[in-house]
């Protein structure tokens, strides 16, 4: 009797000093530890798709004609636009400062510098003679609209898609450059198109019609947003998305600024771009295909365009100018 | 409680036993061997105890309750003296330690913006003092995360410890990428910046409010009266008392000198302890108003200015899509001004902040004013389109150009927090020195009135031998 109550109590013992033991062990505080991965601000994961507002029928290329002979550089016509901004002393333009070859800092010098500037300098010197006289106002892809309306610049010349939509707010000068939506994809991953990204994550600025295009893909892809495109490559390279998708010249411009990555793809689109106006200056409008027409003719735009942009994406010629009267 | 009934219960008793018509106290002895048939407590009592018995039994009484409150009160310095030495040992070094984890941070993301924004190379004194940041924010986690005990605080250190590398890596590809000149390393500086805004310093704030609230938990636990030893004290002088009214009415003498010598005893240990209690108290109570708490408002103003110098360097390293970050810095500058300049954490804090330090926090309330004015300019020039001269405002070098006042508004919050976190400790050690030598006084007041007890009765109970 008492050898059963010895044995049972050290039994218990024993058990109290194993549950103790096991009391002791060191946690495994590194076992479920993985590594934490940063987003960029505002990452919408999977982005709200908006919804695509029914576009009024029109050719969006179709622009004002311009008139027979422009104006010499330091006379503009009285009573016009352009004499408002000579009076002025400046022409103000909306432009974006982020856009790599498009409108970016040079960081050796701090100019902007890039093909938009370079356009905006030509237009500038069209009025004054001096490409020097502008005052360039960086602005997002969300505030084009609103600085024309409330007429804030005298032009938006920021990788601008002219469609139906926006004509009905702003004009639009003749298509300066043309563009495409396309992918940008990691080289390594063996991306070819839009087909083979089946589930897949596509990342593109929000409330752009770029994520349209993307929800809209039959092959299902998932969109996620982010406030710039520059963004967009951050994630691409922190392999949190697997492509980056917009116009294909912005895309070129993602593209010079990481060597491991490439422009992909069929065409998904066709967006030309125009130098956005205020719907009220016609004469503007009119103005700034005449400069553009002689650009084209004399070789400016070539010069402009093989200096930023040939080596990206190969030569090419000035987009044909299209106009409804 | 009930060695105070057991004493005072016959002192009570006689003299109803007087009035009763029985033997008075010094007629008692006689009557002692007779068989007393009066039923009831107090007679049994009686009946039971002789004099010298009784005697005995209120010095063995006396003896209990004068060690019992005297080991309570020793009990009770001891502990408060712990605690104090604590705040200034190590609550209160490791709430520093949370600031400058906290500050550190928040003074990276703002150094590694506002380098951003130099052209042609960045600026040497910025990369070192980034560097700096880094290096003092590092250290100071490795300590916290050495004496982190809270379950909450650990997890917080863990994800600061996880988050830091991940933070400085992102600058550094910032950095390759501007020194390249394309704008992605705008990208990545803005993304590290969110990292550092939304993930780490919420948990270095948390780490930073536990660690106050530790220090003010030992101020205030160190600063409670203590009853319990107190209302010993009382007993004791009470029970002395009674005694000595007993004595008196038994032995008609007036007075026993080893009682006196008692109560002198107790009633002197009773107020040392009462007024260096409260003095400590006092001095732990000005160390938590005009130390810890100013210590947590001044570093929270701290914060909040450089997480909004962080953010108005951000706006104009954006490039035109700052407007959100341009938000950001509105909303700090009224967390510390308020709206009108006359509100926020400075107000706070020159409220709560001794006279002696106002002048210095008024200081930087000024200079900060003073920067909201100028940031305005900046502003102006940034949305009227001429980012340079906008850039040229920000980064100017002369004494009344935007960096130099912001860095009046650092310096002289900096020193003001010194000033605070050196009141926490010169108030700590301050308390402390009024509970010098009260231990040992407490320890020899005890003995002495147990030996005055003995001393006193031991002749009367003899008498009887």
């Amino acid at each position: 009797m008492r050898a059963r109550a010895t044995a049972s109590l050290v039994a218990v013992m024993l058990l109290a000093a194993g549950c103790g033991a096991d009391g002791e062990q060191p946690r495994t505080v590194t076992a479920g530890v993985t590594a934490s991965v940063p987003r960029p601000l505002n990452v919408a994961d999977p982005a709200a798709v908006p919804s695509a507002a029914p576009a009024p029928n029109c050719d969006p290329r179709a622009s004002l004609r311009p008139p027979g002979a422009l104006p010499r550089a330091g006379a503009m016509p009285a009573g016009s636009r352009m004499a408002q901004i000579a009076e002025r002393g400046r022409l103000v333009v909306g432009i974006d400062q982020n856009a790599y070859l498009f409108g970016f800092r040079d960081p050796a010098s701090g100019e902007l510098v890039g093909f938009e500037i370079d356009f905006a300098r030509e237009i500038a010197r069209a009025i004054f003679g001096d490409p020097s006289k502008v005052q360039f106002r960086a602005i997002t892809t969300a505030d084009r609209i609103p600085v024309l309306e409330n007429k804030q610049v005298d032009l938006v010349i920021r990788t601008m898609s002219m469609t139906c939509e926006r004509w009905q707010k702003v004009s639009f000068s003749s298509e300066y450059i043309a563009s495409r939506q396309r992918l940008l994809v990691r080289k390594a991953d063996g991306i070819r198109d839009f087909s083979d990204m089946a589930g897949k994550k596509v990342c593109a600025t929000k409330g752009s019609t770029s994520i349209v295009t993307i929800a809209e893909q039959p092959a299902g892809l998932i969109p996620v947003s982010t406030d710039s495109t520059l963004d967009c490559l951050v994630l691409l390279q922190q392999g949190q998305v697997d492509a980056v998708s917009t116009i294909d010249i912005l895309l070129a411009g993602l593209a010079a600024q990481d060597p491991t990555t490439e422009v992909v793809g069929h065409p998904a689109t066709d967006e030309p771009a125009g130098i956005g106006v205020p719907k009220e200056h016609e004469d503007l409008v009119r103005f700034v295909n005449g400069v553009l027409e002689r650009m084209r003719s004399d070789g400016t735009w070539t010069r402009i365009y093989d200096r930023w942009l040939r080596e990206r994406l190969g030569s090419a010629t000035p987009p044909v100018a299209v106009y409804r009267d | 409680m009930w060695i105070t009934t057991g004493v005072s219960v016959p002192t009570q008793l006689a003299p109803a036993a007087v009035k009763s018509g029985h033997t008075g106290p010094s007629q008692l002895r006689p009557a002692e061997s007779a068989p007393v048939e009066t039923p009831g407590r107090a007679a049994r009592i009686r009946g039971r105890l002789t004099t010298p018995r009784l005697y005995a039994l209120v010095a063995a009484g006396l003896v209990l309750v004068g060690l019992a409150a005297g080991t309570a009160a020793v009990a009770a310095v001891q502990d408060r003296s712990g605690l104090i030495q604590n705040v200034s040992g190590v609550s209160g070094p490791l709430s520093v330690d949370a600031q400058t984890l906290y500050r550190e941070l928040a003074d990276a993301d703002a150094t590694a913006a506002t380098a951003f924004l130099s052209d042609g190379g960045e600026s040497a004194v910025l990369r070192s003092r980034y560097l700096d940041d880094i290096a003092q924010a590092s250290a100071a986690l490795t300590v916290a995360l050495q004496y982190a005990e809270d379950e909450r605080d650990t997890e917080s250190l863990r994800l600061v410890a996880d988050r830091l590398p991940v933070y400085t890596g992102l600058v550094e590809t910032a950095r390759s990428y501007q020194r390249l000149g394309v704008p992605l390393g705008g990208a990545y500086l803005r993304e590290a910046s969110g990292l550092m805004q939304q993930t780490v310093l919420p948990e270095a704030a948390k780490l930073f409010e536990s660690a106050q609230a530790r220090v003010a938990a030992e101020q205030d636990a160190a600063a409670r009266f203590p009853w319990a030893a107190a209302l010993l004290g009382l007993v004791a002088v009470g029970a002395l008392i009674s005694a000595q009214v007993l004595v008196a009415r038994r032995s008609r003498r007036i007075l026993n000198p080893g009682l006196v010598a008692a109560t002198l005893a107790t009633v002197l240990a009773l107020l040392w302890s009462v007024v260096a209690l409260s003095a400590s108290a006092g001095r732990l109570e000005t160390g938590e108003r005009d130390g810890s708490a100013l210590v947590s408002l001044l570093a929270n103003a701290g914060r909040a200015s450089l997480q909004a110098r962080a953010n108005e360097s951000l706006t104009l390293v954006a490039r035109g899509g700052g407007a959100a970050f341009e938000k950001d810095f509105a909303g700090r500058m009224d967390e510390l001004i308020g709206t009108d300049g006359r509100g926020g954490l400075f107000e706070r804090a020159i409220a709560q902040a001794p006279v002696a330090d106002r002048p210095l926090i008024s200081q930087a309330r000024d200079e900060t004013i003073r920067w909201r004015e100028l940031h305005q300019q900046v502003r102006v020039q940034d949305d009227g389109g001429d980012y340079d001269k906008a850039v040229e405002l920000a980064t100017a070098t002369t004494e009344d150009a935007l960096p130099a006042v912001f860095a009046r508004v650092d310096g002289a919050l900096t020193e003001a927090l010194a000033t605070a976190n050196r009141r926490v400790d010169r108030q700590a050690n301050s308390a402390d020195g009024a509970l010098r030598g009260l231990t040992a006084g407490l320890v020899l007041l005890t003995v002495g009135m147990v030996a005055a007890v003995v001393l006193g009765f031991r002749p009367r109970i003899e008498e009887y031998r």
